[in-house]
């Protein structure tokens, strides 16, 4: 026998179930805590023969499984009801029996891990090395032998009353076991080895990232392409899935947009920006920073995109047009212009719902409510914009002259300045001679103005493409434009 | 810890079965009688006691075919623990010829409409479609119809007869030569029983319950049905088992381990239950499709959703925390009043399943549904204990008797 210091227990070795469960109740009794019992087969009885007091995993299980499902059902709560609001099959946002299977699944997950780990934690696990495992007779544990080790650990433990009981109790074997010397040091071939599958193990995971998050100028790798690209049918495209052979249905015979024509008759003023054909000053929903956080919340959604972030006409859709130098490309509008910025609000609300020359109305894809809170956000960044002093000696029809020309857009093509845009520049135009597509020439009057304005590709100026649309002016909006373009002929 | 010398002999306790057996009748007597005489009175033309009928009927034939299941299954699977309870499942599923006899006053409602045309029938609208779901009850007329209805009827409880007969007589036989032969011979029998039971007990609930509501459809019923009928059976045997041991029978045969089992049991399908029904009415509240959602719409916006609300927690919630506890199933006394308790709402489930068919506005919950209840229950404890003045409580000749009583949970 070594000095007790480096004594690990002693180890007893039975033959029989009997003897073993014999020998551990006597082991038990003699007051012993700190001790094992190793057998080749589930012995019977044994737990209670030892005195091992009731497992408390069930507890932990039940805790864990409950937390699991309440989780589950939280997650579902916040992901459904508050932070990403989808209308699904037509059911309320929070659906518990939605979520009941997710809650199912999260309460089995929790409850399955926590019992794993719990039982590695209550076994102490992992238990890298046991000295009972080098002794050549233990080897027997798992073949036909059964053995009781009591530890030197125990305050019982006494090297020669601990073996005499382990001899009392009939075991056909008694010996001690060692601590050893030194506790065994991994070898650096199995450290080198699983620091290099750690780092290996990571490259997988940088592709993916690099494939999924990095700026890249081909065309990512997509694995799973379905995820990325999912199969739709685009508006106006063709599908063989219907008789007609159109992917997008068109409006079935006998009914109606709800909100266009069967609530327009309701309430027409908040529905269409009028009443009794006079544009609406005041906005039937009241200002407020909600109304005004939605309508720029819209406004970049539905209208930033050509009129621009700062609603100076000049939006990404915009830059890219001119960056493809796009020779038929009109710039949206100015939403500062000073027409716009004269506009009742009834007015700004009809031109978002119905559209202006190219723009489409948004009547469909933005509900009323949006459209005025967008209406009421346009009016709040014009107001911030200075239109300049107005010259009180300044002829009205001027003014009005310049309203008709920047709201029929003729601004988008004709300049004030002088500088030929996709037209002619207004400045100097009234009066003076115009050299024609095919080599003759005409006096720009009165009459030729409004013969342009009604056919404009007829007479056209040399050196212009024909683009211009007709142009309908009522007589006192001519007149108005006349006098504009008169003032700018000096 | 295994029991080295087990007496083979039979345990019989014939006075005891007779009692017991004599106590049924009696209950089952006086419990019909008395429902009939009030549901003559409700005026009905004994609507309602033929719905209540064809509830305690169904809630029958869930134990009946339970306690099939329950003898199928441990032969498929070679099990050792449940031989000291395995002989009074056999006696529950060998009550086929009262079921028999108990579906014949179904008859009746099949063949007259006389006062209840309004409904289409006493208990089956299909027998005479009517009203504004006419044609739909029409187009189901190759199968829904009063002679395929029966022919298909006596099949299954023909079918029944032949199985569970010859499980019954091959067990009692065993107790007599004590051959292993017999138990292969099981096995091997219970395989393809089971497929036939599967079978029959799905189209039983079609026929029987499902098609009190001819329009409707719901193909998970029968499992449904099978998870009540399994979940019933056990909770009959833990009761049965500790009926037996307070009159110190069967006390060393039966053990904290036999409980723990039938508790283990009842656990598992409590939940399965829960899964089933979850599983039959999510898919339908997904797809909301108007055909289907009536069931339920019936079922939980009237008169019906507090049974249908309360279901949730009295046939899962309650009894899943009920069970859960290991103490609880080692203990035979809570556990048996956990059996009692699973019975009765296990009863409450099949109500609710067939009743709003009668009347979805109103719960006509009264006298002539317990007494139907306690008299179709009555009629099933005759039937059921007195095969017990016959034949040993336990299945002594089993080869496996010996590891069953040396069985031990972990």
């Amino acid at each position: 026998m070594s000095n007790s210091e480096k004594l690990h227990g002693v180890l007893g070795e039975f033959e029989s179930v009997d003897q073993i469960l014999a020998a551990a109740e006597m082991v038990k009794n003699s007051g012993y805590t700190k001790w094992d019992c190793y057998t080749p087969l589930p012995v019977h009885g044994l737990d209670a023969a030892m005195g091992v007091k009731e497992t408390r995993l069930p507890w932990v299980v039940l805790i864990a499984g409950i937390t699991g499902g309440a989780l589950g059902l939280l997650m579902q709560y916040w992901m459904n009801g508050i932070d990403y609001k989808m209308i699904i099959s037509g059911k309320p946002m929070n659906s518990l029996p939605a979520s009941i299977p997710v809650v199912f699944e999260t309460t089995v997950l929790f409850a399955s891990i926590a019992a794993f780990l719990s039982m590695w934690i209550f076994n102490g696990l992992p238990k890298w090395f046991n000295p009972l495992a080098r002794m050549e007779r233990f080897a027997r544990a798992t073949d036909d032998r059964f053995f009781v080790a009591l530890s030197a650990k125990d305050p019982n433990f006494d090297v020669k009353t601990s073996s005499a009981l382990l001899e009392s109790c009939g075991a056909s074997a008694v010996e001690f076991v060692e601590e050893p010397d030194e506790p065994a040091a991994v070898p650096t071939s199995i450290k080198a080895t699983m620091a290099t599958v750690a780092m290996l193990a990571l490259i997988p995971l940088a592709l993916i990232m690099s494939e999924r998050g990095a700026i890249k100028k081909q065309p990512r790798l997509h694995l799973v392409p379905d995820m990325d690209f999912q199969e739709k049918f685009r508006a106006q495209s063709v599908s063989g899935l219907f008789a007609d052979g159109r992917a997008a249905r068109p409006q079935i015979a006998g009914t109606f947009a709800l909100e266009d024509d069967a609530l327009v008759g309701k309430d027409p003023g908040f529905y269409t920006g009028k009443v009794d054909g006079e544009y609406l000053t005041e906005a039937p929903i009241a200002y407020s920073d909600a109304i005004l956080a939605r309508g720029e919340e819209r406004y970049g959604i539905s209208c930033a995109p050509c009129h621009g972030g700062d609603a100076n006409g000049k939006g990404p859709v915009h830059n890219r047009a001119v960056e493809l130098g796009s020779p038929m490309w009109i710039q949206p509008t100015d939403l500062h212009s000073e027409h716009l910025t004269i506009q009742p609000i009834g007015q700004l609300f009809e031109s978002i719902s119905v559209g202006v020359r190219n723009m489409p109305g948004y009547a469909k894809t933005v509900s009323a409510k949006d459209r005025w809170a967008i209406a009421h956000y346009l009016q709040s960044i014009q107001s911030t914009v200075d239109t300049g002093p107005v010259d009180p000696n300044a002829d009205p029809g001027i003014a009005a002259g310049k309203l008709v020309y920047m709201s029929k857009a003729c601004m988008a093509c004709h300049t004030t300045d002088g500088s030929p845009l996709l037209a002619p520049s207004f400045k100097g135009l009234f009066g003076s001679e115009r050299e024609l597509e095919g080599g003759t020439t005409i006096t720009a009057d009165e009459a030729y103005i409004k013969d342009s304005l009604l056919n404009p590709t007829a007479k056209l100026a040399k050196g212009f493409q024909p683009l211009m649309p007709p142009a309908v002016l009522t007589d006192q909006e001519f007149a108005d434009l006349i006098t504009f373009l008169k003032s700018l002929a000096d | 810890m295994q029991p080295t010398n087990v007496v083979r002999e039979a345990v019989m306790a014939p006075s005891l079965a007779a009692k017991t057996s004599r106590i049924g009748l009696v209950v089952g007597v006086i419990g019909m009688v008395l429902a009939v005489l009030l549901g003559m009175l409700e005026g009905d033309h004994m609507r309602h006691f033929y719905w209540a009928y064809l509830v305690a009927f169904s809630f029958m034939f869930t134990l009946t075919l339970g306690g099939l299941f329950f003898v199928l299954i441990q032969h498929v699977t070679g099990a050792r623990w449940s031989v000291s309870v395995r002989r009074m499942g056999e006696f529950a599923m060998n009550t086929v010829p009262l079921l028999a006899v108990m579906a014949l006053p179904l008859l009746y409602p099949l063949f007259t409409h006389a006062g209840v045309e309004e409904f289409g029938g006493l208990l089956w609208p299909w027998i005479h479609p009517h009203g504004e779901h006419a044609a739909l009850v029409e187009f189901k007329s190759p199968f829904l119809n009063v002679g395929f209805f029966l022919a298909r009827s006596t099949f299954y409880l023909l079918a029944w007869w032949i199985v569970t007969r010859f499980f019954l007589k091959k067990s009692v036989q065993q107790d007599q030569d004590q051959s292993e032969a017999h138990t292969v011979t099981m096995r091997k029998l219970s395989a393809p029983s089971i497929i036939l039971f599967a079978l029959t007990i799905s189209f039983a609930s079609f026929d029987w319950i499902m098609s009190t509501d001819p329009t409707w459809f719901s193909t998970i019923f029968g499992v449904y049905i099978f998870g009540g009928a399994f979940l019933a059976i056990n909770a009959l045997l833990v009761i049965s088992a500790y009926y037996l041991r307070t009159r110190n029978v069967m006390t060393e045969q039966i053990t904290t381990e036999h409980y723990h089992d039938l508790g283990k049991f009842m656990t598992a399908f409590t939940v399965f239950w829960a899964y089933i029904a979850f599983s039959q009415f999510m898919l339908i509240w997904y797809a909301n499709i108007p055909e289907e959602t009536v069931w339920f719409q019936h079922r939980v916006t009237e008169a019906w959703s507090p049974w249908s609300y309360g279901l949730v927690f009295t046939n899962f919630v309650i009894p899943f925390f009920g069970f859960l506890s290991r103490w609880t199933k080692r203990n035979p006394k809570v556990l048996m009043f956990w059996a009692a308790y699973t019975l009765v709402v296990h009863w409450v489930d099949i109500y609710w399943l067939i009743m709003p068919n009668m009347d979805a506005e109103t719960v006509p919950f009264s006298l002539v549904e317990i007494t139907t209840a306690l008299g179709a229950f009555g009629f099933f404890v005759w039937a059921y204990s007195r095969q017990a003045t016959k034949h040993s409580l336990l299945a002594y000749g089993d080869p496996n008797l010996e590891r069953c009583l040396g069985h031990v949970n972990y």
